[in-house]
């Protein structure tokens, strides 16, 4: 009985969409709030995503900006109507913001309305949350946290809830239509006075509907952005991304000028070499241009006979060795003197400092202005110092040679910056002010050397020694996870052993506490492999170079970010065992990936008649796939996990 | 203070030439009771921070709420002979709340400086409105770490009665106060290891609490569990009242009902269609539960609000039930030490006199079948609150022989080394857990749950059936044991290895390696839980191929582990393959883990091998 209500309803729903209504939600409702038909709560599932777990049946975002006697307030009214399908939905029934307490920020948020709305016994019954339910509370010294319930929430519920932010902060938030579940219908409404001149962007995959209005209100013009959008499918976060929010259907706002003609006119942002300017003005060229903290010693380092590159990783560490880094980023480095009398400082601080060091060493410093991948590509029209995160140095020597070098991390070296800061467009600026973009991607070759020298027992049990080095940002990679284990012993258990499974013993590690752009393993191992009667099969594919659960989705939504390219070399030699001969030798085998820059290529060689050897090469150059080519990644990865089960077959010589 | 000194700089060397991230040279606790409801502790803490992974040893912190504050603090931190000072601005204030409200927060400072360094830290923190435990003492929680001296201090007003649980005996002093000291070191730390026993068996620590107290205007007794029990209940007072309505609705749903066990089912629906958690976690409110009337408007409520109200729900249709606190990462309750502090969840218990049972009833999370002691419960000792008091008991466990998870799967291989599988993946006890909401997650995530850890990839994955005995009526006796199986079907492009005229199937796709810890054994092995685990793999082989090699047959056991397998070709064209690897709980010398080795060499071997066909 109930599924038939259902289809009915369904059928009703959907033969409401007119021909001609391409963009239509497929959900049809009234948005007015209070307005929540029977259907909506009938509905118990979201034909669109029947795995839904709740559905926004509307959201809206109305920017709008009130000029008082304070100056202006940018209020952003939030509505939303949510159905609940199924019980892990119910947490949508939570809501939860922070605002600032600062006096300046002038931010508030007021007017909470939340009302949950039930069919019972046939008739829709509205719950209206009591203000007992809404608390407010200190989040850190100087955020404030918001949170509030609505009541009566059950699978079938439709939750109303509307709410206003204020603030004097001159900023417009993103507005984004799509979210970890789908959404019906969203719109958004962006109203600014014409003494605002503002920059937009739209980002994400959906189609966005767009229009302008103008109006008058009282006596100056407002112009207002309209947004729409139907049917928006969830969207979630996945490995192999650095930044969802990019990838949502969103619009960005910046707020470029305000003007009131013949009496006031402020430029907030203009062109790049505008904030050139302002870096130059800032403490970030302040901090290279300074007299350098630590004059003797790096005096001393000047004038030795080291090579150039020596010198500025001697000054790197010299200035490491004083100051640690506080793993924060930030932009504008602090005090220098408050800086080295602490002992820590932000990347920001640390890259002044060593760059300060640097030029009284008589190289030649520039700082490089980073956005992280983490956080998006560049806006185009985002023009202004906050488009960056922090920034890097880059260091020109007499010799000539040039370098990028981030002062901060343990783990990197010259030209070896951390994957997040691998960026196509990152802002060069000499001292003076001149600036251009540079691409961070393709300073160093990350290289994996891998050999090996194996035996086999007449019972299968593999033997022999295994060789690892890792150049530029593979070493990286795993000085990382040297760093994130607990002892050597953990870090073996959990990236040798587990990684690769195999039984590890007498290994060393060279490198992974060093500033180098190189680590080396080396240890003995041994590994079962398969015997039966007179055959025995051997694998000598010994290290998983590509975990075999990557990319093990059918589907993905977004794109795939590499996290950079790299080149495997791998050699194996294998003594056979006494009384067994090869039966056969694999023929060579070169693979070429679709959608992506990416080869392998095996190759058997019987050097000697007891002696096989085993030659691979893998080489990825590629940043990034675009969503569309993900089917060619997924079978990519599971054709080399299929070569890497390439099976010798070695068989008992007669007698 | 003299001789902990010549300790430290006698050691330092040795420790510093070990694997330690950091040494705690010192941690000196003082707590002073000024009256029943308000008292003080000083801290002196001083670390030596040997490099980067010592900092989470280095870190102060002090959870803050509406009954503790940090009144007083500095501190310092010293490279190379030059100290700078830490002040209370230094420190960052941050809200613990991950509800809807709570008053916790947590005072926090990070020090930061080149290696090695020393932080050093003193601060007070006061304690007011009301105390019903002393400070933890826990001085060393992480492995890594070496202590070389640490002192618990407790001064009480003369003949004010404490309680304690601790790793060693105090020195106690009487006089116009009584003075209770503990004294520790450790300068080896403890290691962490595969299979080791809690942590509480290596660390030194101090539980304790007054006898008599008053913590949020309420005065109470800790002597014994009975007296807990009192007070506890005394919180509820009031707050079982549920508006007339509310009352006619229960009795109207449950007028058909013949048991108290069918009330119980009706209104544990409800409580699942009609509320859901929100944490609620204000001051005193962090004990006392929110009337039941509130819960019924609001719809929603945390562990005591629901667990209330749902025995409100049930006393309003005749059916008595007991509200009850429990500890859910300790299954005892500390021998001899009676206090609230112990405890952190609380559930609802129906007796069945009937049946001589009681329904163990989680009302946080109403997708748990009713009849069902889940794994945070089951086996725990338990405060029952009850009008004349509370009353230990323990919640019956389950025999390990129901702990079991199975897959039986039947993979139809191909030539090109593609398979289909079709597979039933069954599930009972706490294996169902993870999947009490299985059926409403999405189709991707079903697919990966389903296949997690399973050497293949998985394409076209659908679920055709899930069936489970979650919802049956009636009463299902003291063992009723959840039981859910998932039938699904799936495509495998890549499965079998394609090797000239040879085809190399995985035995057993679904198997996973037994870890096996490299290094030499430090702590004695404690198995907490046994289990069964099934794998039935029929293959349909492809035609025109020969069976060159199957793997052996294998028996293997070592102290708390046995594992089976065997392999047979069928007339048929196919081979079945059957492993079994049973885990019996136990205790067992370090010894002992020699044997496991040995052990996980061959089953790791047995789960790894491959089943070889060649053309014909």
């Amino acid at each position: 009985m109930k599924q038939n209500v259902f289809l009915v309803v369904v059928c009703a729903i959907l033969m409401a969409l007119a021909p001609g209504t391409l963009f239509a939600q497929s959900i049809k409702i009234d948005k007015k709030y209070g307005n929540v038909s029977k259907a909506e709560l009938e509905m118990t599932v979201y034909p669109l995503d029947t795995s839904a777990v709740a559905l926004y049946l509307y959201k809206e975002v109305n920017y709008s900006v009130e000029i008082d006697p304070g100056g202006f307030a940018f209020i952003k009214k939030e509505r939303e109507r949510v159905k609940i399908l199924k019980e892990a939905g119910k947490e949508y029934g939570d809501y939860e913001e922070f605002y600032s307490t600062e006096s300046t920020a002038g931010e508030s948020i007021s007017g909470i309305k939340v009302t949950t709305y039930n069919l019972e016994n046939g008739s829709v019954v509205a719950t209206k949350m009591s203000k007992d339910y809404v608390f407010r509370e200190d989040y850190t010294d100087a955020v404030k946290r918001v949170a509030f319930s609505a009541q009566n929430v059950k699978v079938g519920s439709v939750i109303e809830t509307e709410y206003t932010y204020r603030t004097r902060l001159w900023n417009i938030d993103d507005i984004f239509f799509q979210f970890s579940i789908p959404v019906n219908w969203a719109t958004a409404e962006v109203a600014v006075p014409e003494y605002l001149k503002v920059n937009r962007i739209s980002r994400g995959f959906e189609n966005l509907e767009h229009k302008m209005e103008e109006r008058v209100l009282m006596n100056y013009r407002v112009f207002a952005d309209k947004f729409a959008c139907y049917d928006i499918p969830a969207i979630r976060d996945e490995k192999f991304l650095y930044d969802i929010d990019q990838y949502r259907l969103s619009v960005l706002y910046q707020i470029r000028s305000f003007e009131i003609p013949g009496i006031y006119y402020k430029d907030y942002t203009a062109d790049w070499q505008n904030v050139d300017q302002m870096i130059v003005e800032s403490n970030i060229v302040r901090g290279i241009k300074a007299t350098t903290r630590f004059k003797d010693e790096v005096a001393g380092i000047a004038a030795s006979d080291r090579t150039d590159e020596e010198k500025i990783v001697a000054i790197r560490n010299l200035v490491a060795s004083r100051v640690t880094w506080d793993k924060k980023n930030r932009l504008v480095p602090g005090n220098a003197a408050e800086v080295v009398k602490n002992g820590s400082g932000s990347r920001a601080d640390l890259n002044a400092l060593t760059g300060s060091a640097l030029r009284a060493a008589g190289f030649d410093v520039k700082p490089v202005m980073v956005r992280m991948r983490s956080n998006g590509n560049l806006v185009p029209f985002h023009v202004s110092l906050d488009a960056y995160d922090t920034f890097i140095l880059q260091v020109t020597g007499p010799g000539g040679q040039t370098y990028y070098l981030d002062a901060a991390p343990s783990d990197g070296y010259l030209n070896v910056l951390s994957d997040n800061f691998l960026v196509e467009k990152a802002r060069l600026l000499s001292l003076d002010g001149q600036g251009s973009w540079v691409d961070l991607r393709h300073l160093c070759k990350n290289i994996y050397l891998a050999s090996a020298t194996v035996r086999v027992d007449a019972e299968g049990l593999m033997t022999g020694e295994i060789s690892e080095k890792m150049f530029n940002n593979l070493s990286q990679t795993v000085k990382r996870a040297y760093g994130k284990a607990s002892d050597q012993e953990e870090f073996v258990d959990e990236n040798i052993e587990k990684d690769h499974n195999l039984t590890v013993d007498r290994f060393t590690i060279s490198g992974s506490d060093e500033y180098t752009p190189q680590v080396q393993m080396a240890y003995s191992f041994e590994k079962q492999q398969e015997v039966a009667g007179d055959m025995m099969y051997v694998n000598l594919f010994l290290l998983n170079f590509h975990d075999p659960s990557t990319f093990k989705e059918e589907v993905r939504r977004v794109p795939v970010d590499f996290m950079y390219p790299y080149r495997i070399n791998y050699t194996v030699n294998m003594i056979i065992p006494e009384g067994y001969e090869l039966e056969e030798l694999p023929k060579p085998a070169a693979y070429k990936a679709q959608g992506i820059k990416s080869q392998a290529f095996v190759q058997f060689r019987q050097a000697d008649v007891n002696v096989v050897s085993m030659s691979f090469s893998f080489v990825l150059d590629s940043y990034f796939a675009p969503t569309e080519a993900y089917k060619d990644v997924r079978a990519w990865y599971e054709m080399l996990t299929s070569m890497y089960n390439t099976t010798l077959v070695l068989k008992k010589k007669a007698v | 203070m003299k001789r902990l000194t010549l300790l430290a700089a006698l050691l330092l060397p040795v420790l510093q030439a070990g694997a330690q991230h950091a040494t705690i040279m010192t941690e000196e606790l003082v707590y002073e009771q000024s009256s029943p409801v308000s008292g003080q502790y000083s801290v002196h803490r001083k670390v030596l921070v040997h490099n980067e992974k010592g900092l989470p040893t280095a870190s102060f912190w002090e959870y803050t709420d509406a009954f503790h504050s940090v009144a007083s603090f500095s501190g310092s931190i010293t490279y190379q002979g030059k100290s700078r000072k830490i002040r209370k601005d230094d420190l960052i204030n941050h809200s613990l709340t991950d509800g809807l409200a709570d008053d916790a927060a947590i005072c926090l400072y990070q020090p930061a400086s080149p290696y090695p360094f020393t932080v050093e830290y003193d601060y007070t923190v006061s304690c007011k409105k009301g105390i019903a435990s002393f400070p933890t003492f826990l001085p060393l929680d992480r492995e890594n770490v070496s202590l070389v001296g640490a002192s618990y201090t407790l001064i009480v007003p003369a003949g004010f009665a404490i309680q304690y649980f601790a790793s060693a005996e105090p020195v106690v002093e009487k006089g116009k106060t009584d003075r209770y000291q503990w004294k520790f070191a450790m300068p080896d730390g403890f290691r962490e290891e595969h299979l080791m026993p809690s942590f509480l068996t290596f660390v030194p620590y101090v539980y304790a609490s007054p006898v008599e107290f008053s913590y949020g205007g309420k005065t109470g007794s800790q002597r014994n569990w009975k007296d807990i029990g009192l007070w506890l209940y005394g919180l509820q007072e009031g707050a079982q009242d549920l508006p007339d309505e509310a009352v006619a609705k229960f009795r109207e749903m449950t007028k058909d009902c013949k048991t108290p066990e069918e009330k119980v089912a009706v209104l544990y629906r409800y409580l699942r269609d009609n509320t859901r958690y929100v944490s609620i976690q204000l001051g005193i409110g962090g004990l006392k539960p929110f009337p039941a009337s509130t819960v019924y408007k609001s719809g929603f409520g945390d562990c005591k609000a629901l667990s209330n109200f749902l025995r409100a729900a049930l006393a309003a249709v005749g059916v008595e039930s007991d509200y009850y606190a429990v500890s859910t990462s300790h299954a005892t309750l500390f021998p001899g030490y009676v206090s609230i502090g112990q405890m952190n969840h609380v559930m609802l218990a129906v007796p069945l006199k009937e049946h001589r049972d009681t329904l163990w009833v989680e009302c946080t999370n109403p997708a748990i079948p009713l009849g069902y002691r889940h794994e945070d419960v089951a086996g725990h000792e338990v405060l029952l609150v009850k009008q004349d008091g509370g009353e230990r008991v323990r919640v019956p466990s389950y025999p390990d022989s129901l702990r079991c998870s199975s897959v039986r799967a039947e993979i139809t291989v191909r030539a090109d080394g593609s398979a289909s599988l079709k597979a039933v993946k069954s599930l009972r006890l706490d294996r169902t857990e993870p999947y009490l909401d299985f059926s409403s997650e999405k189709p991707e995530d079903q697919a990966r749950i389903l296949t997690s850890g399973w050497n293949l990839h998985a394409e076209n994955l659908r679920v055709q059936s899930i069936q489970d005995n979650f919802n049956q009526p009636g009463y299902r006796g003291r063992d009723f044991c959840p039981q859910m199986d998932i039938s699904f079907t799936a495509d495998v492009f890549q499965f079998a290895k394609v090797n000239g005229n040879r085809l190399f199937i995985p035995a057993n796709p679904m198997a996973k390696s037994l870890y096996v810890q490299r290094q030499e054994r430090v702590n004695d092995i404690r198995v907490g839980e046994g289990s069964t685990l099934t794998d039935t793999v029929v293959f349909h082989l492809p035609a025109g191929y020969r069976i060159e090699s199957l793997p052996k047959d294998v028996e293997e056991s070592c102290d708390w582990d046995t594992f089976s397998s065997r392999i047979r070709a069928g007339e048929d064209g196919t081979v079945t393959l059957v492993q079994t690897f049973v885990i019996q709980k136990g205790a067992f010398p370090k010894e002992r883990y020699e044997s496991y080795r040995a052990f996980a060499k061959v089953v790791n071997r047995s789960y790894a091998a491959s089943i070889v066909l060649v053309k014909e």
